[in-house]
């Protein structure tokens, strides 16, 4: 049994390691001392999995082993030392890790490409939760992410390419020709398909090297949104409009926790695959948002209704109205970068908006379709 | 009811733990002795234990030298390795449980516990413990540091039992609640 102690002890200094330098940004360093952080404690997991009586070291063990494994992306090995530890008498809680640990393994596997090849200019879109079967999703899960994604990319061209926000109308003809979007038969995963952003060659915008900038940029900003790294990412997004437009679309695209609990993409960048699962369920994110100038004093208010009503007379502060139950009218200024891609979807339908409460008015901070 | 106080001599932390040296026991003795005097304490002062082990201690220290002071002279590393110190022999008289072993960075806790003499590989039988020193301070800072340190030591991926203790040389006095 010693030997499971000493190789454990190994694979924690390694684990130890691999944090460090993936601190100091050593990916590769990162990468080889994880390998050996995994290799030890699966030597550590082989010695304890015969001793269903030594609980909980052996379904601890096994669980890091799995865990560790998972991060060095062996996928197969991981769900082995998981089902080892859940034959033998695990203690509950740890089993009811190792079942969540397995939720992330065959979410692992929908994110991984199997036979399909994907090009630089297309990146897979996967989602898993209740509302997802095996190849069936509910279609509002779907088709408004699928939406919130093509939002995402005109945005990111968008910006990118140096344009001012556009708060009214559609993605001006040279950019829309030169993006065009194209989704494949969704596949039988948990529920995937790939997004594919076509270029022209004859259609090259200036300032933008290809669609894959475009797709690399959304990775990056969205890694950050999912670490829910506020300041990194306005320093990326330094214009309020697509810094407020790109949270909110992130939002709708993020899992609402409950019917969709994960949001899978997988693109190449540089030729090797690129995974981000993002998880935090949207009711988390709301300190991605913009601050308030008067912060912490202001007043959040959230109202129930009917979405009416659009004023676009005031260029700087556009104005909504919801009609709730009762019929009473609420007034909702919609600020920057979020009238067209965000609250344009929802007219008509019944809402709920949360927002800063100022006088007669609520500054609207997100707007979501009533459940 | 009124308990007869425990003895507690810092000196027996110079014979050591399964997990703490000799040599660094006795640095440990060293610290908590100089914390004690520079709060202005006889060689014997009266602690009382709250928490989960109420209990009533009369705790004997070193005389200090002044090398020692110069030594341990960092006021902030000195009250948490003298608080080390007394935390070890807190455990050792309230539990069954000994210091068995120093707990890596990162875990969120200081030290391994395991049952006196017992020699259970990895994770069986093992607690969690972790310390925290305060020169001097009132109730209200022993209140937020127990909290701090239990939401520290609360999720835990081993599932095991924590300790948190927390020693304060002002007065001087301390607290050991169980997670």
């Amino acid at each position: 049994m010693n030997e499971a102690t000493q190789f454990h002890r190994a694979a924690m200094e390694s684990a130890e390691q691999a944090e460090l330098a993936r601190l100091r940004g050593d990916a590769r360093a990162a990468r080889e001392a994880l390998q050996e952080a995994f290799t030890n404690e699966a030597r550590a997991a082989a010695v304890l999995a015969p001793r269903f009586d030594l609980e909980p070291s052996r379904s601890v063990v096994l669980r890091s082993a799995a865990s560790l494994a998972l991060e060095c992306r062996e996928t197969r090995e991981a769900e082995r030392l998981i089902s080892q530890a859940l034959s033998g008498d695990p203690p509950e809680e740890i089993a009811i890790e190792l079942r969540d640990l397995l939720e992330q393994v065959y979410f692992a596997r929908h994110l991984e490409l199997h036979d399909l090849t994907l090009q630089p200019n297309e990146f897979q879109l996967s989602l898993a939760g209740p509302a997802v079967g095996f190849g069936i999703a509910s279609t509002s899960d779907f088709i408004d992410r699928v939406n919130h994604v093509e939002s995402l990319l005109y945005r990111t061209a968008e910006r990118k390419t140096g344009q001012p926000f556009r708060e009214r109308g559609r993605v001006k003809g040279k950019l829309y020709e030169a993006f065009q979007l194209f989704i494949s038969v969704p596949r039988a995963a948990s529920f995937a398909v790939s997004i594919r952003l076509g270029t022209s060659s004859q259609l090259a915008l200036p300032g933008m090297d290809s669609s894959v900038e475009v797709i690399n940029e959304i990775m990056d900003c969205l890694e950050l949104f999912n670490e829910r790294k506020a300041a990194a990412l306005q320093r990326r997004i330094t214009d309020q409009a697509y810094y407020r437009n790109f949270v909110a679309l992130a939002n709708k695209i993020a899992p609402d926790g409950d019917e969709i609990v994960t949001v899978g993409l997988t693109s190449l960048s540089a030729t090797q695959e690129r995974r981000l699962a993002l998880s935090t369920p949207r009711k988390e994110t709301h300190d991605m948002a913009l601050p308030s100038p008067e912060e912490p004093r202001v007043q959040r208010i959230t109202v129930r209704g009917t979405l009416k009503y659009a004023d676009h007379r005031k260029e700087d502060a556009p104005e909504i109205r919801l009609i709730d139950a009762e019929g009473k009218s609420y007034r909702v200024q919609v600020p920057a970068g979020m009238m067209t891609d965000i609250v344009r979807p929802l007219w008509e339908d019944e809402v709920i908006v949360t927002g800063v409460s100022r006088r007669a008015v609520i500054v609207l901070e997100s707007i979501d379709r009533a459940g | 009811m009124t308990t007869t106080p425990k003895q507690m001599h810092l000196a027996d932390l110079k014979r050591g733990t399964p997990g703490i040296t000799p040599q660094y026991g006795e640095g440990l003795a060293q610290a908590a002795s100089v914390c004690l005097e520079e709060r202005g304490h006889p060689i014997t002062v009266s602690m009382p234990s709250d928490g989960d082990y109420p209990d009533q201690f009369h705790v004997i220290r070193d005389a200090t030298t002044d090398q020692m002071k110069r030594c341990w002279a960092d006021v902030d590393f000195t009250t948490e390795q003298g608080a080390y110190g007394v935390a070890t022999l807190l455990v050792d008289a309230l539990t069954p449980l000994e210091v068995v072993e120093r707990a890596r960075k990162g875990t969120g806790f200081d030290y391994w516990l395991a049952p006196k003499g017992s020699s259970q590989p990895l994770f069986q039988g093992k607690s969690r413990l972790e310390v925290s020193g305060i020169r001097s301070g009132d109730e209200t800072a022993i209140v937020a540091r127990v909290k701090r340190k239990s939401k520290q030591i609360g999720p835990n991926p081993h599932h095991l039992p924590g300790f948190v203790v927390v020693v304060e040389f002002g007065a001087p006095r301390s607290r050991v609640v169980k997670r």
